[in-house]
Order: C-alpha cells, then structure tokens, then sequence
C-alpha cells in the first residue's frame, strides 16, 4: 500500500501542474480569433491611422514620406477645417440636446398614457431603422423649395419660403432637424427602458411624502432615477451625432460654401476626392481625439453613479 | 416628534370597503375602527386583502364602494398627501439617490417650502427657505437620533444594512406629525434577529408617538406580540378584530383558530353525547357542552391545552419536535387523526415513535366549533 501510495501522489502532483498547463494553452488557443479579430479590425487600423498622419501619402501612392506634424500644422492653418469643426460642434450642440430632450417627453408621455403605447414606440423608433440615405432623399423633397411640404406649409401660415438647403444660414439647422428626427426615437425607446425600470413604490412614498405635482415628481423621482440611462443617452447621441455624414454627402456635399462641412465630410473629401490620404488620417485622428473623450466622459460617469445601490 | 394632544382626536375608521380588480373581488364591505392611540394589526395569509386595505386607507388606491375617515374627516377624495398619513414600505422605499438626512427630511421640505423655494439657488439665498431648512435639519436630527441613526445622516441608502436602511424609513415615517402610520410589512426583508429586537422597537415608538397605527403582517409572531388588537383578515373579509389574547383563547371562527398559534391547533371531528361530552376519534371529551345529542362538531385543543396522562384519547406517537424548552409529541389516533400534544421535554425518552400514549385535552380549553366553523 504505502509503496504504491507515493509514487500515485507525486503523479498526481505533476498531473496537476500539467493540467494547469494545459488549461492556460486552451485559454490562450480559445481566445486567440477573438484577440486576432480585435487586433487586426480595431487596434491595426487605428494605429496605422495614426501612423499615415505623420506621412504625405497619397492615395495609390507606391511611395510616403515621413514628414512628422506637417499634416497637423496644416490643420491648423486650414480655414476649412476650422469652419468644419466648428460646424460639427454646432451640430453636436443642437441635435443632442433637443433629441435627448424630445425623446425624453415621448418616453414620459407614451409611459403616462394607457393606450397605443405599441403604436407611438413603433412610429417614434421608424426613423431608426429606416436607412437614411433613403430617407435623406425624402426629406430633400420635403425641403424642396417650392413643392416641399414644409414650405408649403409655411407659405400657408404666411411666411416666406426658404430654401433651407441651399441657405448658408440654415442648412446646417435643417441637417440637424434631421438628425433629432432620426435619433429621437432611439433616445425614446432607452429612456423608456430607463422609465420603466423606477419601483412604484418610490412614486407611492413620493406622493405620501408630498412631493405628488407633477414638476415635482419629475424632479424629485424620475429625473434623478433615469440618471444613469439618461447620461449614457447623452454621450451615445454626442458620438453618433459628431459622425454625422449621410446626410450631408447626400443632400449638400458640405455646401452651401461649407456652411455644412463637418469633420467626416472634410475627411472623406480631402482622402477619398483629393486622394490626401495622409491629411485625411489628420483629420480622422482629430475625430478619433473627440470621440475618445467623450467615451472616457461616458466611462466615468458609468463608473461613479450608473448603480445606486 | 409628536404631542399626543393633538393626535388624540386621530382615528381610523373604514366603513364597508370593498374593492375588485377585474374580475378579482379582493376586499369585501370590510369595516374597521381603529382608536386614536391604538396600534392595529392587519393579519392575515398573503392574498388576503391587507395590504390593499392598508393601500386604500393611504390613497394609493381607491375603493370601489365603502369610505375611510381619518379623526373626524373623510378623506375618499384626498390625495394621499392630503389625508397626511405617514406609510413604511416594505421595500422602504428609500430614494437611492438622497442622503439619508435627505431622504428623513423630504416629507418636511414638501410640506415646509414652496416649489420655487426648492430651487437651487433660491434655497441657499432666500430668508424664509433657509428658515425652514434650519428647522428641517433640526427635526431630522432628533427622528434619527430616537432610531439612533444619527452617525448615518450623510450616507446613502445604498452604503446600509437592511437593518439601518429598516429604521431610515421608519425615521422618515415618524419624523413628522401624521394622523396615523401605515406600515406595510416593515420587518419581513429583516434577519431573523433584527426582527426581534425591531418588533419591540416599532412598538415602543408607536408607544411614545401616541398616533395611531395600522401594521399589516402576515407573520401572526408579529401581531401577538405588537398589537393593542388584531384584525384577522382571510379572503378579501375581516374575520375576527380583537386583543391578541382574546383572538388566540376564543377565536370566532375556526379558520382564526387555525390561522393563530404554532404549532396549529388541533381539530378532531366530534359528536356530541347525551350527557353533553364529545365523542372524538380515540376517546371522549368529558364536558358539559349543552348542546342536543348528536350534534356534529370540530373540536379544537391547541398543542399546550392537550396533556400526556394516564388516561384520554389513546394513539401512536409518529414524531417528537424537541425544542429544549417545549416537547411536541405528534401522534396518530384512530382514523389517522393527527394530534400533536406539547409536554415537558424531561419526558423524552417515555414516548419513542411508536410508543402508545393517552392525551388528555384539557376540557375546559377545547373549543367546538359548528359545521360552518363559527364557535359555539
């Protein structure tokens, strides 16, 4: 017995560090496409955008040149980057706060109301799924300047007709009421979740504790309980909104005398029409700087009060 | 945080409330009348009604028939703020986003300043708000100091115990002046432990209050031992209101018997004789019942009114609950009728499983009930 027992445990030992082994190559084995993928998709790209920014190629180009910030001093001299960045901004300030904002209302009023709630979800959530270069298109006949429906519209309440993509002065608010109408419903449908997930029982104290108006409610229960969901709200919307392109390579390609030239719209020209590949991974790396803060805006918020409890 | 002459006028008194949803009739012309002082338990089975009457009588719900008066009002049209009822939740209900300080004061700052005077700025800088919110400080302070939270003001729900979190909505409730509490289960999200040591808590506050209170449980532990009287509620209907004693000794109603004490009281169908005792299965009830021969009856005899003697009901013992200070000796009589009897624990080893033994109910501590299971 005693013979045999020995040379069993210090197999078993070895079997078990083997083991350990073993499991550490599977681990590695099972999460390699996914590291693979995540490598050459997301991180290979990001870094060689980085990398083309501190070169003068061109599109097709066989040979680059390594000219360290040129491509970012240029950027700062370039009067139309500033006018696009700026635009952005602008476009950013408008659409994100009245689509945060009006899907907020349309959250809390299909939630208070008892019927065709499926209804108002589905109408509100359409232009979510709907592509928007389509739609783009329909609402470029809703623009229009004599036939469209707005201007009809506003011909029969008595004001002047415009043309509102063609009008330094509004195409770029006419671009982002089209922005609030198609991110709208998406802020609806994550609000509503939001909504939904505050317990009764604290609009139940709420109302034993007097705070029953309804201003007072809102401010007292809802607003500060939708917090969380209406923070994240906040930051999605900021970065799809800074994205923003289709609807301007559709409907104004930067025009009126880039009244709606906007970061993406920049660097797709200047890469994809001028070919200055180099000035336009610049620009993206720019975009990337703004889209990253926000995402670090977004994770710390997350980090600090999305659980209360 | 009360002065009882005010609340002295307080009462509850519901008349004839009943209430469906949908096709569920959940209360039936319940009626009920709490004093201005008193603490009344609502118990009953989960699905009872309890908690939709407690719910009604706060204004979160409304009854389709029937009204409830608080003191001298009635208050059906009120809103729950208006009806000035103070409830504790079982969730407590606590917002997780208020300081504990907050959470004790909001009922105060509601009722103490105007919505404008809640704004931001306005709060720090206007003389009337920043009165009230130095008296709010004041009277937070003293409720969280009577449920000794004091050192918790400037922490978040979030960062207490289930036992602390307990009292921050109790202090919630009692720091103001209501007409009557209304407590919806409050103890039962709580260990064990804390339970027993919150049961003479909430009823020592009650105590010092001197307002009204409505507790609904359905942890009869809890009702015996808080309540000045208990309303036993079954099916949407009051079965019986009355002190705790009177409810355990003479129950209206077998279901109450049932319902009340542990283990559960024993029922043995009885037939009466004709020189008034009961025949039951294993043996006779020697009393004198008054009741014409041949009478059906259920007779009841809880676990302590049941002896191991010489004499009695005779049956097998089939299990033994040692409990250190009590025995429960269950045994099986003819008809596998179930009794369990309580004996003192010293008697261990006379009634193995399997022994056979005699009981003797205590004949002046049976109770019989009728065929419809009112007592007679």
């Amino acid at each position: 017995m005693t013979t045999t027992a020995l040379p069993l445990a210090a197999e078993r030992t070895t079997r078990r560090s083997g083991q350990a082994r073993a499991e550490a190559i599977a681990a590695y084995v099972l999460s390699a496409p996914a590291m693979f993928c995540l490598l050459g998709i997301l991180i290979l790209p990001t870094l060689a955008t980085v990398v083309l920014s501190f070169t003068d190629w061109q599109f097709g180009a066989p040979t680059l040149r390594w000219i360290g910030l040129d491509n970012y001093a240029h950027l700062a001299a370039d009067r139309v980057f500033w006018k696009s960045l700026g635009n952005t901004v602008l476009y950013v300030a408008v659409v994100v706060p009245l689509s945060v904002g009006l899907g907020l209302g349309a959250a809390l009023l299909i939630e208070a109301g008892t019927s065709g709630r499926a209804f108002y979800r589905a109408a509100y959530f359409l232009p979510v799924t709907a592509t928007l270069i389509a739609m783009a298109t329909v609402w470029e006949i809703m623009l229009h300047p004599s036939i469209g429906l707005i201007n009809v519209i506003i011909d029969a309440l008595g004001f002047p007709k415009q043309n509102w993509l063609k009008h330094p002065d509004w195409a770029l608010f006419a671009l982002a009421g089209i922005g609030i109408w198609q991110a709208l419903g998406l802020n609806m449908v994550l609000l509503l979740a939001g909504l939904k997930s505050i317990p009764r029982d604290l609009y139940e104290a709420a109302a034993i504790d007097g705070a029953d108006g309804p201003w007072t409610r809102f401010v007292t229960v809802t607003l500060p309980m939708l917090g969380p969901a209406l923070s994240f709200v906040l930051i999605i919307s900021a970065i799809r909104s800074f994205q923003v392109f289709d609807t301007v390579a559709v409907l104004t390609e930067g025009g009126p005398n880039k009244a709606t030239e906007v970061l993406l719209y920049t660097m797709y020209q200047e890469g994809f029409s001028f070919f200055r590949a180099g000035y336009g991974a610049a620009i993206t790396v720019v975009f990337l700087a703004f889209v990253l803060l926000l995402t670090l805006i977004k994770a710390r918020i997350a980090e600090k009060r999305v659980h209360y409890s | 945080m009360t002065s009882p002459a005010n609340a002295f006028q307080s009462g509850v008194a519901v008349r004839g409330v009943s209430k469906s949803f949908g096709q569920t009739r959940v209360l039936s012309d319940v009626s009920l009348e709490v004093g201005p002082r008193e603490f009344l338990t609502l118990l009953g089975p989960s699905g009872c009604g309890k908690s939709t009457l407690l719910r009604i009588i706060a204004g979160l719900d409304h009854a389709d028939e029937g009204s409830v008066a608080l003191g001298n009002q009635t208050v059906d049209g009120l809103l729950p703020r208006e009806r000035d009822v103070a409830m504790v939740f079982q969730s407590y209900a606590l917002y997780p986003y208020m300081t504990v300080a907050e959470n004790i004061g909001l009922p105060l700052l509601m009722r103490r300043t105007r919505s404008w005077q809640r704004l931001p700025l306005i709060r720090r800088l206007h003389p009337g708000a920043r009165a009230a919110s130095g008296t709010i400080a004041r009277d937070v302070r003293r409720a969280a100091e009577a449920l000794q939270i004091e050192t918790f003001l400037d922490r978040k729900p979030g960062q207490l115990s289930g036992g602390q979190r307990q009292r921050v909505a109790l202090a919630r409730a009692m720091v103001r002046n209501p007409r009557v509490f209304l407590m919806d289960e409050p103890l039962s999200n709580l260990d064990a432990k804390l339970r027993v040591a919150a049961r003479a808590e909430i009823a020592e506050l009650h105590r010092r209050s001197g307002v009204a209170c409505i507790y609904v449980t359905h942890d009869q532990v809890e009702a015996m031992t808080m309540s000045d009287r208990v309303a036993l509620m079954m099916g949407g209907e009051v079965l019986q209101v009355a002190p705790p004693a009177e409810i355990y000794d003479r129950p209206a109603e077998l279901r109450v018997a049932e319902f009340i004490g542990s283990p559960k009281i024993n029922v043995l169908p009885g037939a009466v004789r004709s020189d008034g005792g009961v025949d039951v299965p294993g043996g006779v009830l020697p009393l004198r019942s008054g009741l014409p021969a041949g009478t059906a009856v259920s007779v009841g005899v809880r676990p302590e009114h049941c002896d191991v003697a010489a004499d009695g009901i005779c049956g097998t013992v089939r299990h033994r609950e040692n409990l250190g200070s009590d025995l429960f000796v269950h045994v099986e009589t003819v008809g596998e009728h179930r009794i369990v009897a309580r004996a003192a624990p010293e008697i261990v080893d006379s009634v193995p499983p399997g022994a056979t033994v005699t009981l003797r109910p205590r004949p002046d501590r049976a109770l019989l009930f009728d065929r419809a299971g009112h007592r007679l």
